[in-house]
């Protein structure tokens, strides 16, 4: 098993398409903190517009936890699409490329190849979070320097302090690698009915975009089964930036997301040992 | 199906007696395989595929088996080359040393030249013959390539609509005796005649428009154009039908006709 799992990692970080992702998230968030140099006054003026008539509010804002803050709102989308182009790839591109047959010719055993291929999604997953932690926050605290946190909400506003700060991050950071890896685990589930990477991908995506806005209609429908959309909890970890902590809540998404990346995992496990492996 | 990757109807695979299904694992450490084309790692190099696939055999194999297997199959010098640079014969052969590389008893190869030039099926057929004879491998190939096969096998087993028709030796299936030559010629009442008047009638089969057939062994061709010349008939060719090609268009059209 573990030498099966160095396999599937060699494969992972030898193919140049894997570093793509890295590439990607340095350049949005690259451009982010461009622009918050450049503008990052007049954006935060416009953001604090509704409170700054009853707050005197003084310091170093604009700081690299806001900043970070910021880049990973606007990220919500891309690292799940970015997880996906290689988790999506995990069976379909095998069997597009026709190694699968040559894979199950050897003595591995079909579960074993779904277990490794997801602990090798999720070491990726890691690793795309822990370089998104490195360029988004370490990057902008660097560039911004340190601050009390602004946590601006649709009803509400939350002050952190500077050293109240970085353990939320770490949290936040944890908790995101738990929502990709149900990510990881929906597109390897879409991956064993493909025979080419590119379907797994988009309908990985084409779920997340539909369960996302579904999630967020302010509907009594849709409000009946947001509760059980992993979407919904997929932006749990924003619950680690409120004052007070909402454990329930985030204990509670934290269960739905490992119960779908159980679910994915065991679904996939199950089709797979039965599949006629033709490509 | 042999290699586990499509699941049978109905009935078990037993490899020298012991049931597929019960010790996957175990009879898959002993078989190699190449299933219609060499797949492997574009982006990888040779030994990088190679080492892999040797990883996932489970048998501890060294650096020393791998660069072996390079130089048998005559890749060395290009190991370090990126597959997606190979030709297709390089690919096969590549493919040849993963499916042998951790020492199997058995090889299946499933149309082993399988796109290859006329230069590269000459060198995949010497390799097949070289790992029967050289090292000792039971190599079992699925083709359609009758002539190729007729080359390279010492058994043969023919299915035919999924289903098994005819098995054995070569040498017993294959009578050159029965091998048919065609002979290219205006068929006319007088030849038909003085044919049935020969000793050559024993060997016909029903002539086809423009040609005369012959059931017999490829020895008797110069003494039948001899004949033929003598008796003045122009003759416009004479072509020897491999006699595994014969022999299975033969029994596949018995098949037919009987269905």
């Amino acid at each position: 098993m573990i030498q099966l799992l160095r396999i599937e990692l060699f494969k992972i970080f030898k193919r140049p398409r894997t570093y793509i992702s890295f590439g990607i998230v340095t350049a949005i968030t690259s451009i982010i903190q461009l622009a918050m140099l450049s503008d990052g006054k007049s954006f935060l003026a416009f953001g604090l517009q509704g409170i700054v008539d009853q707050f005197d509010i003084r310091g170093n804002i604009m700081n690299g936890y806001l900043v970070a803050f910021i880049i990973l709102q606007s990220l919500l989308i891309h690292i799940p699409l970015l997880v996906a182009l290689v988790a999506g790839d995990s069976f379909a591109g095998e069997a597009n490329a026709g190694t699968l047959r040559l894979i199950l010719t050897k003595p591995v055993t079909r579960p074993q190849l779904v277990i490794v291929k997801f602990i090798s999604s999720f070491i990726y997953t890691v690793l795309l979070i822990v370089w998104l932690a490195i360029v988004a926050l370490f990057l902008s605290l660097l560039l911004f320097g340190p601050g009390d946190m602004i946590n601006l909400k649709s009803d509400a506003f939350v002050l952190l302090l500077r050293d109240d700060i970085m353990w939320r991050y770490a949290a936040a950071f944890a908790f995101s690698t738990l929502a990709m890896t149900t990510i990881a685990s929906l597109s390897i589930f879409l991956s064993v009915f493909a025979d080419n990477s590119i379907g797994p991908i988009i309908s990985t995506m084409g779920i997340v975009v539909v369960l996302t806005i579904l999630s967020n209609l302010q509907l009594p429908f849709f409000n009946l089964i947001k509760p059980y959309l992993f979407t919904t909890h997929m932006i749990g970890w924003k619950g680690f930036f409120d004052d007070p902590l909402p454990y329930k809540a985030i204990g509670r998404s934290s269960v739905v997301l490992g119960a779908y990346t159980l679910f994915f995992l065991t679904a996939t496990i199950i089709y797979f040992n039965k599949k006629d492996i033709k490509s | 199906m042999i290699l586990g990757l499509i699941y049978p109807d109905s009935g078990r695979i037993f490899i020298n007696g012991t049931e597929f299904n019960n010790s996957r694992r175990y009879l898959l450490r002993n078989i190699g395989g190449i299933i219609e084309r060499p797949d492997m790692y574009g982006y990888l190099s040779a030994y990088e595929n190679l080492k892999i696939f040797a990883a996932l055999s489970d048998k501890g194999i060294k650096a020393a088996r791998l660069q072996e297997v390079l130089d048998i199959v005559g890749l060395t010098g290009r190991e370090k080359d990126k597959v997606k640079a190979y030709s297709q014969g390089m690919k096969q052969r590549l493919g040849i040393a993963i499916a042998m590389v951790h020492q199997p008893d058995l090889l299946i190869l499933d149309e082993p030249t399988n796109g290859l030039d006329p230069q590269g099926i000459a060198e995949m057929r010497a390799l097949i013959q070289s790992l029967s004879k050289d090292h000792g491998k039971t190599i079992l190939i699925s083709s359609h390539l009758l002539h190729e096969v007729e080359q390279v096998a010492t058994s043969i087993l023919i299915i035919h609509k999924g289903r098994k028709i005819s098995d054995g030796p070569v040498s017993q299936l294959l009578d050159p005796d029965k091998t048919l030559i065609e002979v290219s010629t205006p068929i006319s009442d007088r030849l038909m005649a003085m044919l049935r008047e020969t000793t050559w009638a024993q060997y016909m089969e029903p002539a086809q428009p423009g040609l005369l057939v012959f059931k017999m062994n490829p020895s008797h061709v110069p003494a039948l154009n001899k004949w033929l010349v003598e008796k003045e008939i122009n003759v416009y060719g004479i072509n020897t039908k491999h006699s595994f090609e014969s022999y299975f268009l033969s029994i596949t059209d018995d098949t037919i006709t009987q269905n």
